[in-house]
């Protein structure tokens, strides 16, 4: 009786269905919305400011001063495992404290592969994705039959049992000095680097995008508003999640495996719990949960706020800066996660959802109702 | 045979402070449904006001801790503990635009990564020593193990800490705090003041944190840090709850003690055998999750899962 | 038009069968034995005062709660163990008491996700986007669109379900509970919030369904004259065990039926 201990039947809130946001979409204006197309000139517009923003991020490896390109690289892989923490948090309504985990040992995985097991790239890429599936499945199993708040506990746990004993174990990681991770000499350069994980970053875009828009997307994100529904309607809640959360783990140990690549070394004091696990948790739910070019964003943020706050440190000689130093960056996050899901539960996403409303061509000012497949996750309904 | 009392003794004197933290987060859970991930540092942040005060706002070094004002520190801690709890009821929980179980409980981990990155830029990361209520200890007899006084004080505040609440919760406000939070709506028709209760619940929870900073900081002597309470003792803590039944205060106890000598002896075990396993407290508490999730998620002494 | 064939007088074995399902709550015995059948192509309503049972039941036969004692059988096949998603793969569906629609979404996106289990492509080949899922992509929007035509739903589409009135949503949950493919029905209440004319409509449109789509209804209602107008065998509930059951004439009629409606002293139904 496992799912059926959290159903209530009788638990009626009808003053939920007719919930207001900032705006009720009535259903001409909804049908309005999906029938109309943009004018020739606001095609080409958006298609210029496009192919604009595509040659700004093909650029950005080359124009970037030589000590910021690891930044950019360190940036498209946040971006990664924002995506990767997304499908957990934002299409599954679940919730995962413990990714430094899941990056952690699909770094430490990634440079075994290569250095102990004398594995190609390719096959090193493999069995990162292969530490995060295992991760994922011992994870998904004990938990996720019970309550959230019991898988919120048992990846916390897993957080810190990584940290203290699984990044501990000296024949997979090396004890103290770590485990070398070398990269494939085509990627020698970190400009190429960078732009190899740009490339990873795209692919894992198109997945996701494929993903929503398939049976298994839609799936798992039935879930997250009402798991009685889904399964009325023949999916299978369990599989579901667990679906859910191999793909969470397979992305998040590919990230692993590009962290690792960019210092050629996975040690241990690169994937601590705190601050780790938790600025992976804010920039996924302050990019804006369920709506992946937000979380992007969150992720490319908080990967190079460090930089921008050292920066801003050394150039600007007036208070706040002067103070202003690295370890400043968790409280900022922090306080950037509270001031979030108080004020703008759907994070810059929420934010910019005029922007990025007129890039998916549709009308600038389209009603949005935070909702909807792919755009649902923290500002929805749970 | 000194062995095993060995590891009953440790495991008592950290499991007790385990099984303090559990009753704040059973209490909270039980009056809100929230798992609170800053109750840790409802304990922590009260334990610096209390150092703070100590030393007369001397921070940086090794400063001279004034013992005589332990008990007026103790004081303070209690009630900025108490301010604590209601301040993040107020000024978060109840201001989220959507409050979902998952959405509070990330809103509690922000509030616990927000405290301890500010200590973190207030005091730098390193050790500090913290007085103990009373130092020393003594022998049990027949054996060289030594048991200090400030464990068995721990207890004591523990024994009487679940009695107490386990005793309100019979009480008529105590019922209406678990009104509210089941049928929060039929509550309020019943006259209970949902946000009062949810308040005093938060208070408690507080005060409650802060007695647990103060003892558990002196534990370990010369390892007062920032983040100290969540680092070393809320994931046991929890998981303690949940072996206990994460909504019950006699179970949070026991768990919290099953778990504390559960640890100890991973730790005796590791050090009898010389295995070659670090982190063996951490992998012990994954463990003991793990089976208690797979065999019985409600916990020895839970109703509801 | 000729009368649809009745399967239950011909003595055929029954689509769906529930035999002396029990359950406790706690100290409260909330279904005491109760047993029904459902035959194809029949429309069964279930009725009852508030309390009686009607959606525990419910809960039961669609696998939500797992009944202390007692089997369910699909075709035949025990089914009292399987889940309800794995009910619902073998044409169980049902709706909700409060409406049961994936909120985030719009209508249509329900009642595409809603033909989960009639998707041929496999998981895997629609996450790397492959050729033949896109073709079956656009045959689930089109079947969609075909189902909201026939309930008259198109005007609302494109409209998230959030905001939308509650008759409307209710309607919207038929659509997407028929978008299943279900063989058997279960309606939990589908007339409340609904005004006398909007309720005939929808007792039409069961009948429709019946007729043009084959599959079997059974439906809890608390609008008596109506089910007892629709209904092609009824089973009344109270206090959680099977007061009565028969046909609608039967039903009408029956003194413990009217009683348990409407107190001591009443004689018939409606």
């Amino acid at each position: 009786m496992s799912i059926i201990d959290e159903l209530d039947p009788d638990e009626l809130d009808p003053d939920e269905l007719a919930l207001a946001d900032e705006h009720v979409i009535t259903p001409t204006e909804a049908a309005e919305a999906a029938a109309w197309r943009p004018s020739p000139g606001g095609v080409a517009a958006r298609i210029v400011v496009l192919v604009g923003l595509l040659l700004l991020v093909v650029a950005i490896p080359q124009i970037v001063p030589d000590i910021y390109t690891n930044v950019v690289s360190k940036a498209a892989i946040f971006g990664l495992v924002a995506l990767s923490l997304n499908v957990i948090i934002g299409y599954t309504g679940q919730i995962s404290l413990g990714h430094n985990a899941f990056v952690g040992v699909g770094a430490f995985g990634a440079g075994y592969a290569l250095t102990k097991m004398d594995l190609p790239y390719a096959g090193a890429l493999v069995v990162a994705a292969l530490t995060g599936v295992v991760g994922a499945l011992l994870i998904g199993v004990i938990a996720l039959r019970l309550a959230g708040l019991y898988l919120a506990l048992v990846t916390i746990a897993y957080a810190f049992l990584a940290q203290e004993v699984l990044f501990n174990l000296r024949s997979l990681t090396g004890g103290g000095a770590g485990q070398p991770a070398p990269r494939p000499s085509v990627f020698s350069s970190d400009v190429s680097y960078a732009y190899f994980c740009i490339a990873v970053l795209g692919v894992a875009l198109a997945f996701d995008w494929r993903l929503t828009a398939s049976k298994g997307g839609r799936a798992i994100q039935a879930l997250r508003d009402d798991e009685r529904v889904a399964a009325s309607w023949g999916i299978n809640v369990t599989s579901f999640k667990l679906l859910a959360f191999v793909i969470s783990g397979i992305m998040a140990g590919i990230a692993g495996a590009l962290f690792a690549g960019i210092e050629q070394l996975a040690s241990r004091q690169d994937f601590p719990f705190l601050p780790l696990a938790l600025t992976f948790l804010v920039m996924t739910v302050v990019g804006g949960a369920g709506n992946r070019w937000g979380v992007m964003q969150g992720g490319i943020l908080f990967a190079i706020l460090p930089t921008l706050l050292d920066r801003a440190h050394e150039s600007f000689h007036f208070f706040p800066f002067t103070s202003v130093q690295v370890t400043w960056e968790p409280a900022i996050g922090a306080l950037l996660l509270l001031l979030t899901l108080i004020f703008s539960p759907g994070g810059i996403a929420q934010q910019q959802r005029h922007l990025l409303n007129w890039l998916s061509f549709k009308r600038f000012n389209e009603p949005s109702h935070g909702g909807g497949i792919s755009r649902g996750g923290m500002g929805a309904r749970p | 045979m000194s062995t095993i009392l060995e590891v009953l003794v440790n495991g008592l004197s950290f499991g007790a402070v385990y099984a303090l933290v559990a009753l704040g987060l059973a209490l909270v859970y039980k009056a809100t449904r929230i798992l609170n991930f800053a109750q840790g540092e409802f304990g922590t942040v009260p334990a610096w006001i209390a150092y703070v005060v100590m030393t007369g706002f001397q921070i940086d070094g090794d400063p001279v801790i004034h013992r005589g004002r332990l008990w007026l520190a103790t004081l303070i801690a209690i009630a900025v503990g108490a301010l604590m709890g209601v301040l993040v009821n107020t000024l978060v929980i109840r201001r989220l635009a959507s409050v979902s179980p998952v959405t509070s409980l990330v809103a509690t981990a922000g509030v616990m990564t927000f405290l301890i990155a500010m200590q973190v830029i207030i005091f730098d990361p390193k050790g500090r020593r913290f007085p103990r209520y009373i130092d020393g200890g003594f022998h049990m007899p027949g054996t060289d193990v030594i048991v200090a006084w400030q464990n068995v004080l721990i207890i004591i505040v523990l024994a009487a800490a679940a009695a107490l609440l386990a005793l309100l919760f019979r009480t008529p406000p105590g019922v209406a705090l678990l009104a509210t939070a089941q049928e929060p709506f039929a509550a309020e028709l019943q006259g209970v003041s949902v946000s009062a209760m949810r308040t005093l619940a938060w208070a408690t929870a507080g005060a409650l944190g802060a007695i647990a900073g103060m003892l558990g900081a002196g534990v370990f002597s010369s390892t007062f840090s920032p983040g100290l309470m969540t680092a070393t003792f809320l994931i046991p803590a929890f998981v303690g709850a949940v072996l206990g039944g994460i909504a019950s205060m006699v179970g949070a106890v026991a768990g919290g003690l099953i778990l504390g000598i559960t640890v100890a002896a991973a730790n005796q075990i590791v050090r009898t055998w010389n295995l070659d396993v670090p982190g063996p407290p951490h992998l012990a508490v994954f463990l003991v999750l793990l089976i208690v999730l797979m065999l019985r998620p409600t916990g020895l002494f839970g109703q509801e899962a | 038009m000729p009368a649809p064939k009745d399967h239950r007088k011909l003595g055929e074995p029954p689509l769906l069968e529930a035999h002396d399902v029990s359950i406790r709550f706690g100290g409260v015995q909330a279904l005491s034995e109760v047993a029904f059948a459902v035959h194809e192509s029949e429309i069964v309503g279930i009725l009852g005062p508030n309390g009686a049972g009607k959606t525990t039941f419910f809960n039961c036969v669609s696998g939500f709660y797992a009944p202390n004692e007692g089997r369910i059988e699909l075709h035949g096949e025990d089914v009292t163990a399987l889940r309800p998603d794995e009910r619902a793969q073998r044409g169980l569906g049902r709706t909700f008491q409060q409406v049961g629609l994936v909120k985030s979404f719009t209508v249509l996106e329900n009642l595409i996700v809603a033909q989960h289990k009639s998707v041929k492509y496999g998981v895997l080949s629609g996450m790397f986007g492959m050729p033949w899922t896109l073709r079956e992509e656009r045959v689930l929007r089109e079947k969609a669109m075909v189902v909201l035509d026939f309930m008259g739903l198109m005007a609302v589409k494109d409209a998230p379900v959030q905001g939308l009135p509650y008759g409307t949503l209710k309607m919207c949950e038929t659509a997407a509970v028929i978008a299943t493919d279900p063989e058997i029905l279960m309606l939990d209440e589908p007339l409340a919030g609904t005004g006398p004319e909007e309720g005939e409509a929808f007792c039409q449109r069961l009948k429709d369904m019946r007729r043009d789509l084959g599959i079997s209804i059974v439906m809890i209602e608390h609008h008596v004259p109506l089910v007892l107008g629709t209904a092609d065998y009824i089973y009344v509930l109270n206090f959680g065990a099977l007061l009565a059951q028969g046909r609608p004439a039967a039903i009408r009629k029956n003194e413990a039926v009217a009683v348990a409606y409407m107190g001591e002293g009443a004689t018939a139904l409606a």
